[in-house]
C-alpha cells in the first residue's frame, strides 16, 4: 500500500487576504451549527501599518497530539497519514482537549443538559470520522469525507489565492520553498506559523 | 442605584477587559496565546497525562485502606446509653446540612467517574454523570451560604482543640477519653473549612469551565484559554483534597462513632457521647441539664 507521509496545513501570510471564505466553506460544506468554528481567520499586528497580516488556522493535526494525550476517554485516533480524529459517540464533552490544544481548535456546542458543553467538534481535515465511510451517520457527526473521495478539503479547495494549502508534508514544503524562492527570499528561512508547536520533532 | 453604577464603573476601570467584553475572546487572543502555549498549556498536559489520575487513585485507595484498618483494629465507638438525649441540631441546621451532604454525595462520585471515564467507557453514561455533577454543583451553591453562616462561629479554633489533637480525637483507642472538644471537634472544623472554602473554589473553577467561552477577561490572567487551563488544574488538585476529607467525614459519621448518623437525622445526641467526644461543650451545658 501507498505509504503516506504526514498531512499538514500551510497558510501563506503573503497571500491570505482575510476574506474568511475558508471559514464559510467549512461551516456550510460540513453543515456545522453556528457556534462551531472549525476554521478561523485571525489577524496579527492588527492596525500596525506594514506589519498586519492574516492567517487561517484550524486543527493542525499535531504530532503526538496533546488533545489525544489528555482525553480522559481516550477517544482520539491518529490515522497513518497523521490526521487526528476522534469518536463523538464516546466523547463526554469535558473540554480537556481544548485546554491541551495550542491552537484553540476543539469546539463545543452548548447543547448538553442544562446548557453544559456538548461533545467536541473539530476540523477533521475533511476526512470524516470513525463511523462507516460515506454513511449518513458519518456525514451528520463529522461532515464530509472528501479525503476518501480523493478530493482536497473544502477550505483549501475554495481558497481563491491559494494561500491555504494542504497535503503531505513534503509536497507542502516544496510549494513553500518555491514561493519563497520566487519572492527572492532565497531558502526557506522560517517555519510556517505554528509548525514548531504542532510538529516539534519533524 | 447611582452608587451601584459607580461601583461597577470602578470595577471596569480596574479590569478594562470587563468593559470590552466580546463573545469569543479565545479566538481573538490566538495570535498571542499560541506562542505562549508552553506555559500553562504544557503544564496542563503534563499534569493531566502523568499525575491527576494517580493522585485520585492513591488518595482513594489509601483512605479506604486506612479506614478499613481502623474499623478492624479499633472499631466503632459505642457509648453506654444513658437514655438522656440532648438536642444538638435544630431542624434548619439539619436541612441545610443534608442539602450540602447530598450535593457532595453527587459531586464526588460523579467527579471521579469523569476523571476515570475511560474505565467507564465514556459515552452516554459519563455524559449523564457530567449532568449530575452540574446538578450537584448547583445544590452546593444553594447550601453553602446558610451552611457557612450557621456554623462559622462554632468553627473557630478553641482552647480545648489542643487536647483533642493530643488524644488523637479519642479515635485511636477503644477506651473512653475526654477529648476536650467543644461543640465541634477540630476534625469537624477542618472539614467545615475545606468544604466551604475549597468547595467554593471548586464551584468557581467549575463554573468557569461550564461557561467555556466566558465573554469577560479574567483578572490577572492574560489569556482566556489560560484561565480555563488554570481552572482545570485547580479544580483537579483541590478535588483531591476534598475527596480525602469527604471520605474521612463519611467514615466518621457512618462508622466511627455509633449513633453519629442518627444524631444528624433526629437532632439528638446521647449525654454519654457528649461527655467524652465533646467534653468542653458538655461542661458548658451540664448545669442546664440538671435543672
Ligand atoms: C472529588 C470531587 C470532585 C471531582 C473529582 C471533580 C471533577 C471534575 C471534573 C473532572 C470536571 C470537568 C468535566 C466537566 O466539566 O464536566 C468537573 C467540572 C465541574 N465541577 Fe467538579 N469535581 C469535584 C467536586 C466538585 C465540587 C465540590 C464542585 C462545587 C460545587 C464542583 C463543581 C463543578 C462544576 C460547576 C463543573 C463544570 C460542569 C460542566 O461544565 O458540566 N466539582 N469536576
Ligand atoms: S491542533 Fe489541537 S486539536 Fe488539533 S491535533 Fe493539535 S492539539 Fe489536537
Ligand atoms: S471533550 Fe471529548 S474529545 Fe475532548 S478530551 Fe473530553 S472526552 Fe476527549
Ligand atoms: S479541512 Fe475540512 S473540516 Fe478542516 S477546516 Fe477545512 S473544511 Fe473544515
Amino acid at each position: 500500500m501507498y505509504k503516506y507521509s504526514r498531512m499538514k496545513f500551510y497558510c501563506d501570510e503573503n497571500r491570505c487576504i482575510n476574506c474568511h471564505g475558508c471559514e464559510v466553506a467549512c461551516q456550510v460544506g460540513n453543515d456545522l451549527p453556528v457556534d462551531i468554528a472549525r476554521r478561523k481567520v485571525i489577524t496579527f499586528n492588527e492596525g500596525i501599518e506594514g506589519k498586519e497580516y492574516s492567517l487561517s488556522i484550524s486543527c493542525m493535526h499535531c504530532t503526538d497530539a496533546p488533545c489525544a494525550q489528555v482525553c480522559p476517554v481516550q477517544c482520539f485516533y491518529i490515522r497513518e497519514d497523521g490526521i487526528v480524529l476522534h469518536d463523538k459517540d464516546k466523547c463526554i464533552g469535558c473540554g480537556y482537549c481544548l485546554y491541551a490544544c495550542p491552537f484553540g481548535a476543539p469546539q463545543f456546542p452548548k447543547d448538553g443538559a442544562f446548557g453544559t458543553r456538548g461533545v467536541m467538534d473539530k476540523c477533521t481535515m475533511c476526512a470524516g470520522g470513525p463511523a462507516p465511510t460515506f454513511s449518513e451517520k458519518e456525514k451528520r457527526l463529522y461532515g464530509q469525507n472528501r479525503i476518501a473521495e480523493g478530493k482536497v478539503p473544502l477550505c483549501a479547495a475554495m481558497c481563491s489565492t491559494n494561500a491555504l494549502i494542504v497535503g503531505d508534508a513534503e509536497h507542502v514544503s516544496q510549494i513553500i520553498r518555491e514561493r519563497r524562492m520566487a519572492h527572492g527570499h532565497g531558502v526557506l528561512d522560517e517555519t510556517p506559523y505554528g509548525w514548531d508547536i504542532a510538529y516539534p520533532n519533524e | 442605584m447611582s452608587k451601584l453604577a459607580s461601583m461597577l464603573s470602578t470595577i471596569m476601570i480596574l479590569f478594562p477587559g470587563v468593559a470590552m467584553a466580546t463573545p469569543d475572546i479565545i479566538r481573538q487572543q490566538l495570535p498571542q496565546s499560541v506562542p505562549h502555549y508552553w506555559k500553562w498549556g504544557s503544564l496542563f498536559v503534563n499534569l493531566q497525562v502523568n499525575y491527576f489520575k494517580v493522585f485520585f487513585l492513591v488518595a482513594l485507595l489509601a483512605i479506604i485502606i486506612i479506614e478499613f484498618l481502623h474499623f478492624v483494629i479499633i472499631g466503632p465507638k459505642k457509648f453506654r446509653e444513658s437514655g438522656k438525649k440532648i438536642r444538638v441540631y435544630n431542624l434548619f441546621v439539619r436541612i441545610v446540612h443534608w442539602t450540602a451532604a447530598l450535593s457532595f454525595t453527587l459531586l464526588v462520585p460523579t467527579g471521579l467517574i469523569i476523571v476515570f471515564s475511560k474505565f467507564f467507557g465514556g459515552d452516554g453514561f459519563v455524559r449523564a454523570m457530567r449532568s449530575l455533577h452540574f446538578i450537584g454543583a448547583i445544590l452546593f451553591a444553594i447550601s453553602v451560604v446558610p451552611l457557612f453562616f450557621m456554623w462559622v462561629l462554632h468553627m473557630l479554633p478553641e482552647e480545648g482543640d489542643i487536647r483533642w489533637f493530643m488524644v488523637g480525637g479519642g479515635y485511636l483507642t477503644k477506651k473512653e477519653v475526654e477529648t476536650g472538644a467543644g461543640r465541634f471537634n477540630p476534625g469537624q472544623k477542618i472539614w467545615f473549612w475545606i468544604a466551604t472554602v475549597f468547595g467554593t473554589l471548586l464551584f468557581l473553577t467549575g463554573f468557569l469551565m461550564y461557561l467555556r467561552k466566558p465573554n469577560f477577561v479574567i483578572p490577572f490572567v492574560k489569556y482566556q484559554i489560560d484561565a480555563l487551563r488554570l481552572a482545570a488544574i485547580t479544580h483537579n488538585l483541590i478535588a483531591v483534597i476534598v475527596l480525602i476529607m469527604f471520605l474521612v467525614h463519611l467514615y466518621m459519621s457512618l462508622f466511627a462513632v455509633k449513633g453519629s448518623l442518627k444524631s444528624m437525622i433526629t437532632g439528638y445526641k446521647d449525654e454519654e457521647e457528649l461527655k467524652y467526644m465533646h467534653s468542653s461543650f458538655y461542661e458548658k451545658i451540664k448545669h442546664k441539664l440538671n435543672e
